[in-house]
């Protein structure tokens, strides 16, 4: 084994490694537990960036391990250009996570399992990225789901959190099912699961692909929460301690993304696919709407951006449905900014959490005056998710919109612009009422250092992203080869 | 590659036997204590356990021809009564003697809760004895005595605890349920007699005469009985409830799979058209998973929670032989023998660990199970890494089974079979509608503090031996996890031996 094979997986050993150790031993060093788990996760983006010289030389070589020989399984694991974003995204959520949660988790005697699931939880959405064969995609695509149900289960928010954790583990995992058959039907046709082998020599019984591409598209879509899938999503995000939220929503959405670009799209040629454009089209305008809309009239600040989530992966869903080069650019850079632009948003809702001790909208009030650096980073969050030109998400928003025009449905492509509309209304709601309306809170708590950290240090990443979408621009059309291996 | 074939299978019957009887009367006349009698049963299930592995290696590999076993014994012993090349039921009756291996070292300490050894230790081996002796047996009469002895001793196993009512309801159900299947099983083999005019099994070919037809009929719905397919299951849920968790393990464990196994083999060569037999087969597989898992919901006691899982894990594996049957396939049979082993130690670590909690916190209802946060978490880790290997997560045993099942179900292509699949699918998204409360009241704090439990932080000590026989299975579990190859090629075999029952 090359040491370049290695990092694949050290990259995830060095997050799994730890979390173990520290579920074993954990009563010991609960105090460190937090240190830990950020150098874990330290180290892990560290070599990842050290690994993405090899990437651009193209000498990225997967990491195969024999599992069961006789049927055809083999390990692998592989960083490509495909999962770069999406490994990217999830290595520096984590990390934004981590800090946030060094100051927003209080400290007792079971706070080692926590960082552990964290770990977990982040190590189950780099396996996913990373995985270069279906077994182990499943493998860390449950790990993944499991690790966030526990941490929904034990560090829940209110007393509903057991029936919550419940309800979104069911139905994830009813996703997990339909992509599970999907992935039976093409090993089962092909005998292999490793993905070179897959892409290379599959040959499909043409009457079978589009079975398989609807429950690929139905199974990654609850990951997604795309309407009518998206149930779990508000109550989870509300439910679900702050930096595992930041998690879920900037982190693991964009793993149904990943599955998309991954499976479907990228074994079957854009002749056999076409028939999914308008439904995708579709969806993805009714979940902007309607994500938007639920948005406009929830009180809970939290479920007004967890709505937002909903809303978002409808762009994403529609980028990616226009089957275009912009569109499915468009929707790998929606899924980074958008993982910065809603971290940022749970953050600043943390803040005012922690700080007023309210999560109701009607009864936080004029907060401009007395956090003025809160105001400012929600704002440019907020300016930024309704697409303002030289933030984030206006980029990938424009190269989604113009994505639409280029397919034949004009019409749909208008809705999408119109819907944006929505996007402004409720986050504009939002801010004018918390920031801007006459009216005092009560009482002002003190506010950990870490929170404000993360959250400037995210408002500093929106800018930026923003004004220089180049390097991000340039990495993420890389994949399209990987794409068009499928034939596009 | 492994070949599996036995020289002597009757040895191992003969010795447990005479271990039974020493047992008896070592307890009885020398009141040797409960450590020394559970080490003995342990030690002969070991000696068995590792003569079925070296007799079916060494002796195939050096190729002797040796002489037939002598016939003095009694004619019904002869070397006609067993099979000497059957790899699915040396398979299974490896896991059933290192099961019982396991549970005769637990029972070490685990049985200071009944006491009464000198029964308990006899029974165990002779129903041990019994079901192996089922498994190999090629002669209908030698399988029917074996699968009495099994019975018997099954029936008052589960009515250990004599002192509680519901133990002694649990046993006496069983009984009356096993003595009717009993019954319809020696029917159908009169009449089998009666129109072959032998009990062998190999002598039983070609005729298609309706008392022929009855019997074999008769033979497998007694079968289905104690096997527990729905709706003849109503007995498993109370007994493996009720009778003490070691036995529970067994039962539930392999006792089960392994008569359904018989009745499978014994009712395939007996010439029963396999189309048909697994198209029966796949609608009583449906069955079971639908029941086992929606009434699994609403259990309130684990060990009956335990039981209905069994049903529907019955119905997973029956579903995946039912496939391989009807299809003529033997990548479904081999998953069938997979999920046997799965199921096998998924299911006694589970039993083994709430038998630990009976036993030092008392939890038998689920709400109880909170208490085991008293106890090292070693219990509980073990508990759950039960409960999330047959709740089929990847990347443990029980995930791998299904992954084959719903392969080599995909590649049959037959309708009917694809459409149970999305039914298993289905029905394990409901199984976890009970797996995961568990898991989440495992590791939850008890609300307020026990009375009893005043010394706070105090952690109670787990016996050695009953933690050693969870330590082997959570590393089985682990093992398989990793290494599942080792496994394939073993169920390989045995696939091959039963795709060549079908005629």
């Amino acid at each position: 084994m090359k040491t370049q094979e290695l990092i694949n997986l050290s990259v995830l050993l060095v997050k799994i490694l730890p979390a173990f150790l520290m579920l074993i031993i954990g009563k010991a060093i609960h105090r460190y537990a937090k240190w830990i788990a950020l150098t874990a996760s330290l180290a892990s983006l560290g070599l990842f960036i050290a690994y993405i010289p090899t990437l651009q030389q193209g000498l990225n070589t997967p990491l195969n391990l024999d599992y069961l020989p006789s049927m055809g399984i083999q390990l692998s694991l592989k960083i490509d250009w495909l999962s770069f974003p999406f490994l990217l995204t999830e290595e520096f959520v984590t990390i934004f996570a981590m800090i946030y949660a060094i100051g927003y988790i209080k400290s007792d005697d079971r706070n080692y399992i926590f960082y552990a699931l964290l770990l977990l939880f982040s190590a189950g959405m780099s396996g996913t990225t990373l995985a270069n064969d279906i077994f182990l995609f499943y493998f860390f695509w449950e790990l993944m789901l499991i690790a966030s149900a526990l941490l929904v289960v034990y560090w829940g928010e209110s007393a509903k959190k057991t029936a919550v954790a419940l309800k979104y583990f069911i139905i994830t995992h009813l996703g997990s099912l339909l992509v599970l058959v999907a992935f039976i039907m093409i090993y089962s046709q092909s005998g292999t699961d490793h993905f070179s082998a897959l892409w290379e020599g599959v040959q499909m019984y043409p009457e079978t692909i589009p079975l398989i591409s609807t429950l690929f598209l139905l199974g990654f879509g609850v990951k997604m929460a795309v309407v009518p899938f998206h149930i779990w999503l508000p109550d989870t995000h509300s439910e679900a301690p702050m930096p595992v939220t930041i998690m879920l929503a900037a982190a693991m959405l964009s793993m149904g993304t990943y599955g998309i670009l991954r499976f479907p799209m990228s074994f079957l040629t854009p002749s056999q696919f076409a028939m999914f454009t308008l439904p995708m089209l579709i969806v993805g305008i009714i979940s902007e709407f309607y994500g938007a809309i639920m948005a406009l009239v929830e009180t809970d600040i939290k479920r007004i951006i967890a709505y937002s989530s909903v809303s978002q992966m409808g762009y994403i869903l529609f980028g990616l449905g226009t089957l275009t080069l912009s569109g499915v650019v468009g929707a790998t850079l929606h899924v980074i900014y958008h993982a910065i632009v809603k971290a940022l948003l749970f953050c600043c809702v943390g803040w005012i959490i922690k700080a007023v001790g309210q999560r109701n909208i009607q009864s936080i009030r004029g907060l401009r005056k007395k956090m003025p650096l809160l105001t400012t980073c929600t704002i440019l969050g907020a300016l930024s998710i309704a697409g303002v030109p030289a933030l984030a998400i206006f980029n990938s928003e424009w190269l989604i919109f113009s994505s639409g025009f280029q397919t034949p449905y004009i019409g749909l492509a208008i809705l999408e612009i119109l819907g944006s509309i929505l996007t402004s209304a409720y986050i504009l709601r939002l801010v004018g009422t918390m920031f801007f309306t006459p009216g005092e809170v009560s009482q002002i708590h003190k506010v950990p250092f870490s929170v404000k950290l993360v959250t400037v240090s995210l408002t500093i990443l929106t800018i930026i992203a923003g004004i220089f979408p180049r390097p991000l621009f340039n990495y993420v059309v890389k994949e399209l080869p990987l794409i068009l291996g499928g034939g596009w | 590659m492994v070949t599996l074939s036995l020289q002597y299978p009757q040895i191992p019957f003969l010795f447990l036997g005479c271990m039974a009887v020493f047992v008896f009367l070592a307890a009885r006349y020398f009141k040797i204590t409960n450590v020394s009698m559970a080490l003995l049963a342990a030690l002969s299930f070991l000696l068995v356990f590792f003569y079925m592995i070296f007799e079916s290696r060494l002796l195939q590999m050096a190729n002797h021809s040796f002489n037939d076993f002598p016939n003095s014994l009694a004619n019904l012993f002869s070397s006609t009564a067993f099979y000497t090349y059957e790899p699915g039921a040396i398979f299974i009756s490896l896991i059933t003697f290192g099961l019982a291996f396991l549970v005769s070292i637990y029972c070490a300490e685990y049985l200071n809760l009944d006491r009464r050894q000198h029964a308990f230790y006899p029974l165990l081996i002779l129903m041990i004895c019994g079901l192996a002796g089922m498994l190999f047996s090629a002669n209908l009469m030698v399988l029917y005595l074996f699968c009495e002895l099994m019975s018997i001793c099954a029936y008052a196993l589960v009515a250990f605890r004599r002192r509680t009512d519901t133990a002694i309801e649990a046993g006496f159900k069983y009984l009356m349920m096993g003595s009717v299947a009993s019954i319809v099983i020696l029917f159908g083999i009169t009449l089998l007699f009666l129109s072959y005019g032998s009990i062998n099994i190999a002598d039983m070919q070609g005729s298609t005469s309706w008392p022929t037809q009855m019997g074999v009929l008769l033979f497998f719905a007694g079968f289905c009985l104690k096997s527990a397919l729905v709706p003849m299951h109503t007995w498993l849920p109370d007994a493996h409830g009720r009778a003490p968790s070691s036995i529970s393990a067994i039962l539930s464990g392999i006792l089960v799979q392994g008569v359904f196994y018989v009745m499978l083999k014994i009712t395939l060569s007996l010439g029963f058209d396999h189309v048909l037999l697994g198209t029966i087969l796949l609608c009583l597989s449906l069955l079971n998973i639908l029941v086992g898992n929606l009434m699994g919901l609403v259990q309130s006691h684990t060990k009956r929670l335990l039981g209905y899982s069994t049903i529907a894990q019955m119905g997973y594996i029956t579903l995946c032989m039912a496939v391989g049957v009807r299809n003529n396939l033997a990548l479904a049979l081999q998953s069938g023998f997979f999920i046997i082993f799965a199921h096998a130690v998924s299911k006694s670590l589970a039993f083994l660990t709430k038998g630990v909690f009976h036993y030092y916190v008392n939890a038998s209802e689920i709400k109880h199970l909170q208490r085991a946060s008293s106890l090292p978490i070693f219990t509980s880790a073990a508990f759950s890494l039960s409960i999330i290997s047959l709740s089929a997560l990847p990347p443990f045993p029980g995930f791998t089974g299904k992954w084959f099942a719903l392969t080599s179900i995909f590649t049959s292509a037959d309708k009917i079979s694809v459409l149970s699949a999305l039914v298993l699918l289905a029905s394990s998204l409901v199984a976890f509608g009970y797996y995961f409360p568990l898991l989440l009241i495992i590791f939850s704090k008890p609300q307020k503090q026990l009375p009893d439990d005043n010394e706070k932080g105090k952690q109670k000590k787990i016996s050695l031996w009953m933690s050693m026989p969870i330590a082997a299975l959570v590393i089985s579990i682990l093992v398989i996890s990793v290494a599942p190859q080792y496994l394939m090629n073993i169920t390989m075999e045995a696939a091959q031996f039963l795709m060549g029952m079908m005629r």
